[in-house]
């Protein structure tokens, strides 16, 4: 069995905290906070201390020097931008989020402290709401360390962003693009310092989902990959790397592939959707088949995929089935209507 | 082997000494065994805290003398909270050469709180974890605010399950918490003790003391089988621990009993688990395998581990609400155990119950306790 002794030469942060109100004979005067703190080898120590950190808060116990809690700049508060800064408030770091229009911070708070309370109550989320400041100025995210972009997928929009951005923060900021489908080499190009530029990619919903996608451009430096790959890991997801440009990282690239076939065989008319559906639950084990997941994603936003990511021929064809629903409004399960039919209450019903 | 008696104290602040309990729990054990004290053959005792609390030791010796019977081998076992599972556990092995042997469990803490919560933390490791400032209730929020932001636990879910132990410990009269209504919002808005822990996700300070005469051969009717009894030992420290969501020795224990049983965690019809504060009840229901690991919360809000659930836990309230007089902790998840399947539980009596799971643990998870017993249809 490991016996942890403190470990001067090593960075710990606060994995895990408590704050005592009762006294004990050895422990008299409260209240006090006690914390398990980890080190990058993963060890862990106690620490009481009178003074009150949060999680992530790092610690350097031989110059008694604490770092204050990391914070984390979002831009963009779609389904995947408030599900981040969710999670960035669950897991102890203060966050600033971008938002060009003010009259929506009501609505974009609401959001998010939704998403927080389903999960961990309303009373959590009211306190890790304090840890949560919105600006409408870019100068504002000019001290942070990284900043996380999550805007829709449009090119021209993400390079204006950067191009600002850049302007404020220093040449340390990491800055990193949720993006799945647009190239890193081209969301970089015109970036000054691309050595700190990636790809973070969250899964829906964030808060639930343990896989981050980090993609490296051909100027993404080593140092900045390491960084992102220990925020993944604070952020309590599993990181994978990949390490030379790939259209739609890894689960784009191989979701869609399938998808593709999927539609295939259908246009084809070699197999009907509730059967496609079927043999891949029933055959691959997957959780809900192609057609039900597509109706799921929203077929819209399926056809934007297929055209970024543009890996076959028969990714154009597929437009062909794809276009003709979304001519009709029939977009999936958001408008009712997809490969399936939904009742109001978002149930399949044929 | 065979429970043939059980006998206990109500738990709670009680006037009696060390000893008046011990010899109060023995003899309705005995009682009910139908046995004199001049037919036990060896004595276990339990016991964690009566030398810093009561300035007693040499506790093996303290009880013979008060059943008078002097002469017969007898050992007291400390594993802190897992005493009793862990003196259990090494009666059962001995019972080989014994007709008769009483296990007793007893603990005092009430008369000096500040010195029982002291002397409790002694549980854990003097220099890693006291002497930052660990006593129990700190150590188990740690382990409730990881476990919590890993698995969506919420404080709500907390609330239930000490909300449910306090219901059930309602129909227990010997409970500490017999009588004494306990709403959700009393719970909700109780003082926090350790953040996120609030007092009443807290077992409270119980004197009281618990026995059990074991047997080879089964006797009557009335007698419960042991069918499976597993100890093991894990990290001491927190900072031991790999994962400070659950308890590798209670892991263990669970899959030596079900070995030892050929029994799956499907066919536990009840269980006592050791919920010392609110999170460990959770954790406990996924290290026995009730479970996949994180799904706690599932079976919480599904009601399923209520008297009338799927699989109730705590029947009797457990340590939240019937109370934890340490050393006599794990033989009083027996004891109501042994009243379920013999079908004397009363108002908390759960039907059909063929398997019952106690899970014991020491500190936070340095020993584990596993037993299961049976009711033999003959």
């Amino acid at each position: 069995m490991k016996q942890n002794t403190i470990d001067q030469e090593s960075a710990y942060t606060v994995f895990a905290k408590t704050e005592v109100l009762v006294p004990s004979i050895d422990h008299p005067k409260v209240p006090y906070y006690v914390y398990v703190l980890k080190n990058e080898k993963g060890e862990t120590i106690i620490w009481k201390s009178d003074d009150r950190y949060d999680h992530q808060t790092e610690v350097n116990l031989q110059t008694k020097k604490i770092t204050k809690k990391y914070s984390v700049g979002v831009i963009g508060a779609g389904t995947t931008g408030a599900g981040i800064v969710a999670l960035l408030l669950v897991q102890g770091f203060k966050t600033v989020l971008f938002l060009r229009d003010p009259k929506k911070v009501a609505y974009v708070q609401s959001k998010i402290q939704q998403l927080i309370s389903s999960s961990y109550g309303i009373e959590m989320s009211n306190n890790l709401l304090e840890s949560l400041q919105i600006v409408h100025d870019y100068k504002k995210m000019s001290s942070l360390k990284l900043i996380i972009e999550s805007i829709s997928e449009n090119k021209n929009q993400k390079l204006a962003i950067y191009s600002t951005l850049e302007k404020y923060v220093t040449n340390k900021t990491i800055i990193v693009s949720n993006t799945s489908s647009l190239s890193l080499e081209t969301l970089s190009k015109r970036l000054l310092y691309p050595g700190r530029f990636a790809g973070f990619h969250f899964f829906n919903p964030v808060l639930k989902m343990r896989l981050v996608e980090i993609m490296s451009s051909s100027s993404t430096e080593a140092k900045t990959i390491r960084h992102l790959q220990k925020i993944a890991q604070q952020l309590g997801k599993t990181p994978v790397v990949i390490a030379k440009h790939s259209e739609g990282y890894i689960v784009n690239r191989i979701l869609f592939s399938l998808l593709s076939e999927a539609l295939q065989l259908f246009q084809q008319g070699k197999a009907a959707v509730k059967d496609i559906d079927t043999a891949i639950e029933l055959g691959l084990n997957h959780p809900i088949g192609p057609f039900k997941l597509m109706d799921l994603i929203g077929l819209d936003v399926c056809s934007d995929i297929f055209q970024q990511l543009h890996l076959t021929k028969q990714f154009k064809n597929n437009q062909v089935v794809l276009s003709k629903l979304i001519k009709k409004g029939h977009l999936g399960k958001k408008s009712g209507r997809g490969f399936y039919t939904y009742a109001k209450s978002t149930k399949k019903i044929n | 082997m065979y429970i043939t008696g059980i006998g206990r104290t109500p738990f709670g602040k009680l006037p009696n000494t060390l000893t008046e309990l011990a010899i109060k729990a023995a003899h309705v054990a005995l009682t009910d065994a139908d046995l004199e004290a001049k037919e036990i053959d060896c004595v276990y005792v339990s016991n964690f805290c009566a030398g810093p609390t009561q300035k007693q030791l040499h506790l093996n010796s303290l009880i013979v003398n008060a059943l008078e019977i002097v002469g017969v081998p007898s050992i007291r076992i400390e594993a802190a909270c897992a005493s009793g599972g862990a003196a259990l556990h090494q009666a059962l092995t001995r019972l080989d050469e014994k007709k008769f042997i009483l296990v007793i469990g007893l603990e005092k803490l009430t008369n000096d709180p500040q010195q029982a919560i002291s002397g409790i933390s002694m549980a854990s490791h003097r220099d890693l974890d006291q002497a930052n400032g660990l006593i129990f209730p700190a150590a188990y929020a740690l382990i409730a605010d990881v476990y919590m932001r890993k698995y969506n636990l919420t404080v709500d879910d907390l609330t239930s399950i000490a909300f449910k132990n306090h219901q059930n410990a309602n129909l227990n009269h010997n409970a500490h918490f017999y009588n004494k209504t306990v709403t959700r919002d009393m719970i909700t808005n109780s003082a926090i003790v350790a953040s996120p822990l609030r007092l009443y996700d807290c077992s409270p300070l119980s004197d009281g003391s618990c026995a059990l005469v074991l047997t080879k051969q089964k006797r009557n009717k009335r007698d419960v089988a042991v069918v499976a009894s597993a100890l093991r030992s894990g990290p001491l420290s927190l900072t031991q621990m790999a994962d400070l969501t659950t308890f590798s020795s209670a892991v263990k224990a669970a899959k030596d009993a079900y070995a030892m049983a050929d029994l799956s965690p499907k066919d536990i019809d009840l269980a006592a688990v050791h919920d010392c504060f609110t999170i460990a009840e959770a954790i406990a229901m996924e290290d026995l395998g009730f479970c996949s690991k994180g799904y706690a919360k599932n079976m919480i809000r599904k009601n399923q581990t209520s008297l009338k659930g799927r699989l109730p836990i705590n029947t009797d309230g457990g340590l939240k609400a019937d109370g934890h007089p340490i050393g006599a902790t794990g033989l009083a998840q027996i004891f109501e155990l042994v009243t379920q399947m013999r079908g004397e539980a009363g108002t908390r009596q759960v039907n059909n119950a063929k398997y019952g799971l106690s899970h014991n643990i020491g500190g936070t998870g340095g020993t584990a306790a596993v037993h299961i017993l049976k009711k033999e249809m003959k």
